[in-house]
């Protein structure tokens, strides 16, 4: 009889996925005219394309995923094997990036290329600041290992921020900022992405304005680095980062997601793929149509701080419109820095150099006549693409 | 197309499965004809080409055994057809899984010869085994001619086994083809022993396969990593081998065929011979059947005949692999093993201890088997034992024994016939309608899941 119950059970599940399968390969794979459906040539495209394409074309392939999270989880896998970043569950249940072969990283190449352009802006009388984000893995946290045989993906920062330092080139190293100032290293972190906290963004910024106001004689608002000036909306459990969806969303830790606004008036103008957005900071650069995108979609909540990847973007600061000009090189973990630091001045210019094509970094700063260039880095990008310290290259 | 793939699970096995109860299903013929179409599009899924090889080899062996029949009163013209028969079947062998190896061989001895680049059909050993087994079975009169071609497609190309085994001997399903029943008990068991094997395949084989990968593809390795990677392989080839024989015959169940088991608890062999009696069964048959007994098999004069009877089978077997040395050195490692064995009978007082001897030799086997050149497996042995090997433990190992200690566990525990020691009164309980149904879906749900997930699934028989 039990075997007469799972044939029932298992014919039933394949027909409806088949029937569902069929379904979702002929309508998200094919676009093809009513015309070209008769011929020869679609029927044999036909089959090509269901033999490339149809392994990944599964109906409700993030819940096959998340059932691949369960089983994992039931297991106890903590690494989370993909082909392009594999995942690693921390004892505290932070995924992180990880690798199982070691990675090596020439830091004082990158240090050196850092100060070559250092010299070169200082030249041209711009200002440049190293700012490093602190890496998601706490090194200093024994408690908080990644498994044995997996390695970070970031190289040594401490060795590289040394690095930095003997170079002479002007830096704030936020690990270094936030352990002195006891704060909470992964409490700084959402759990399933690896990005840090606008929260945490809206503190680099702090510490950036320091050092602006102190020794670069920017004249900055008060109101800008209060926190008790801003307006704080919680969206709770609501998100999954990307290493969330790699480990499976049903076993992948749940955040919050904020959206930190001023409460003070504000008038910008955001450029992004040559359009222009005019008006209060939460309806230019705070993106809100990604939040409740649902935990399945491709985007990310993250991209509610100045929308996706892009080569440039730009906030002008319409209440300041002759205010310094600042150029911030930057991955995504600047997305959440940016956008509060163009309350501090005229214009920030935010370069992408994976995507930066035409123009090197050195000659934008100088075209535009930049008065300060800063570079903010997420740890795990230190050394994995080339095009990050390349300042001086133009790509085609 | 793989049995372990997306398009496999979802499309083409319920597409066959509706068409063959319904359409098809008020006539034999319509089935076999579907069957036959079915199998060679599920072939020409990789590379269509080669299905033309496949066709060749069916119509070719459809007139041998057509010829033996018409011809059945002059026995001496019967035997020059099977010769012939043969010939032709090892001769499309040799071309497109030999010829490279020989040409290389030759030229790496000086000869002027061109090496060539010819591409192997994928089973081609499978389906060229069977065919030479419906010919031989045909002059034997162990199953009678198909004059309908689409018989004897349906049965060399049938793809179930078509590109992983078993293979299946013409004598076993000949009646089949015609006169096989299906019924709702042999389709629930089929369905039920398909996702066994699946879930063999995917869940175990494929994880002990990222062990063994990392293994031998690192540049160093630790003692304890080298035989880890060992062992993970000899789980690998084992869940893979028999969870694709499970599939197959499930699949066959399913359509209402009746193949032969393939593997039998080999891991428990108290010697290299019985364990060859329960790996690959179909294939130790098949050459005791087909080359073993017509040489004389074990009934023969004098020892140095007997040992040249196994040497012709296991060299054979090696080849049969693959075209490499390593196949080749791999089966004459089991040749000296087994004459040894019937010659002193030294396993017999082993005992318990025999299966520690037999494992022994079927891992060191296996690393000849998966390495892909004789010196790398050299190299890889004396990692083994500690010359050149980077210490005696790594963190490789710890992390890979730490990911995977289950499938390491359930590994070793399938390896044992566990479900036996089970009492009948559990296993017909009432609640074992409820349990094992579940059991069976959700991990087949979890292996289905690890596809989609695009999750490590490779595939071991290109070889073949």
């Amino acid at each position: 009889m039990k075997y007469k119950i799972t044939a029932v059970a298992l014919s039933a599940f394949l027909a409806l996925f088949a029937v569902l399968y069929v379904y979702t390969v002929f309508t998200e794979v094919f676009d093809v005219s009513d015309a070209e459906k008769t011929s020869f040539s679609y029927f044999k495209n036909m089959l090509l394309t269901i033999r490339d394409k149809g392994d990944s074309t599964v109906p409700f392939k993030e819940r096959y995923i998340a059932a691949k999270g369960i089983y994992d989880r039931i297991t106890l896998k903590r690494y989370y094997e993909y082909e392009n970043q594999s995942v690693a569950r921390l004892d505290n249940g932070y995924l992180v990036y990880g690798s199982n072969e070691k990675k090596d990283c020439d830091v004082q190449t990158l240090a050196d290329a850092v100060a070559q352009f250092d010299e070169c802006l200082r030249g041209d009388g711009i200002d440049l600041i190293y700012v490093q984000a602190p890496e998601k893995l706490c090194q200093n946290d024994k408690s908080t290992r990644l498994p044995i045989g997996i390695y970070s993906e970031s190289p040594d920062i401490s060795e590289f921020m040394s690095c930095i330092r003997e170079n002479g080139v002007d830096c704030i190293d936020l690990e270094e900022r936030l352990h002195a100032g006891g704060k909470d290293h992964y409490g700084l972190f959402f759990r399933s992405d690896h990005h840090w906290k606008p929260e945490t963004g809206f503190w680099a910024n702090q510490l950036l304005c320091e050092k602006l106001q102190n020794e670069y004689g920017y004249e900055i608002d008060d109101r800008v680095t209060d926190t008790d000036q801003y307006n704080c909306t919680v969206y709770k459990d609501c998100f999954i980062g990307p290493q969330g969806r790699r480990a499976g969303y049903l076993s992948a830790p749940k955040d919050d997601f904020s959206l930190i606004y001023p409460k003070f008036d504000t008038d910008l103008t955001f450029t992004i793929n040559n359009e222009e957005y005019i008006g209060s900071f939460e309806n230019t650069v705070l993106r809100s149509e990604y939040i409740n995108t649902g935990m399945f979609t491709s985007h990310s909540l993250y991209y509610a701080y100045t929308d996706k990847v892009c080569d440039f973007k730009i906030i002008k600061n319409n209440n300041d419109p002759n205010g310094k000009k600042v150029v911030l090189l930057c991955d995504s973990f600047g997305w959440t820095v940016a956008p509060y630091l163009a309350l501090t001045c005229g214009q920030v210019h935010m370069l992408d150099l994976r995507e930066v094509k035409g123009v090197s970094a050195y000659d934008y700063a100088k075209n535009i006549g930049a008065d300060t260039v800063v570079i903010l880095y997420n740890a795990g990008f230190v050394g994995a693409d080339e095009s990050f310290f390349d300042f001086f290259s133009v790509k085609e | 197309m793989l049995f372990s793939s997306i398009t496999f699970i979802f499309a083409f096995l319920p597409i066959v499965l509706i068409l063959y109860y319904g359409v098809c299903r008020k006539s034999r013929t319509a089935q076999n004809v579907l069957l036959t179409l079915a199998s060679l599009f599920f072939y020409a899924w990789g590379e269509p080409k080669f299905v033309l090889v496949m066709i060749g080899s069916i119509m070719l062996n459809w007139l041998f055994a057509l010829l033996i029949d018409k011809k059945r009163s002059n026995d001496t013209l019967c035997r020059v057809i099977v010769a012939l028969s043969v010939i032709a079947n090892l001769g499309i062998l040799f071309i497109f899984k030999y010829l490279n190896f020989t040409l290389d061989n030759l030229s790496k001895l000086g000869l002027p010869v061109t090496v060539t680049s010819i591409a192997l059909p994928i089973g081609i050993s499978f389906f060229t085994f069977q065919a030479m087994s419906y010919v031989i079975d045909v002059y034997r009169k162990d199953g009678a001619v198909q004059k309908n071609p689409i018989n004897i497609a349906l049965y060399i190309s049938f793809f179930p086994q078509l590109i992983a085994g078993p293979i299946v001997r013409y004598q076993t399903v000949a009646e089949q083809i015609q006169g096989r029943k299906e019924t709702f008990e042999d389709f629930s068991k089929g369905i039920c022993r398909f996702i066994i094997g699946f879930c063999k395949k995917v869940l175990l084989s494929n994880i002990m396969a990222l062990v063994a990968d990392a293994a031998f593809n690192a540049d160093e390795r630790s003692v304890s990593f080298a035989w880890i990677g060992a062992i993970a392989y000899t789980f690998q080839i084992f869940y893979d081998f028999s969870g694709y024989s499970d599939m197959a015959i499930g699949l066959g169940r399913m359509f209402g065929f009746h193949f032969l088991e393939n593997f039998d608890y080999p891991y428990m062999s108290r010697s290299v011979s019985e364990f060859w009696r329960r790996w690959h069964i179909s294939l130790g048959t098949w050459f005791r059947d087909y080359v073993y007994f017509p040489l004389g098999g074990s009934r023969v004069k004098t020892k140095s005949r007997l040992v040249l009877n196994l040497f012709a089978v296991w060299f054979l077997t090696g080849v049969w692999h693959g075209a490499n040395w390593t196949f080749i050195i791999w089966g004459l490692m089991y040749f000296v093993l087994i004459a040894l064995e019937k010659l002193t009978h030294f396993a017999e007082k082993l005992k318990g201890f025999g299966v520690v001897y037999t494992l022994f030799f079927v891992v060191m086997g296996w690393v000849l088997f998966r390495a892909e050149s004789l010196s790398l497996a050299v190299e890889y042995m004396k990692n083994m034992f500690g010359v050149g090997s980077s210490g005696l433990v790594c963190d490789k190992v710890i992390f890979y024994l730490s990911e995977n200690k289950f499938e390491f566990i359930f590994a070793l525990l399938f390896c044992i016939p566990v479900f036996k020691y089970v009492p009948e009164k559990i296993k017909n309980s009432k609640a074992s309608n409820v349990i094992y149904p579940l059991a069976l879906m959700t991990v087949f749900i979890f292996a289905v899941s690890c596809i989609v997930k695009g999750s490590y699934n490779p595939f071991i028989y290109f070889n073949f």
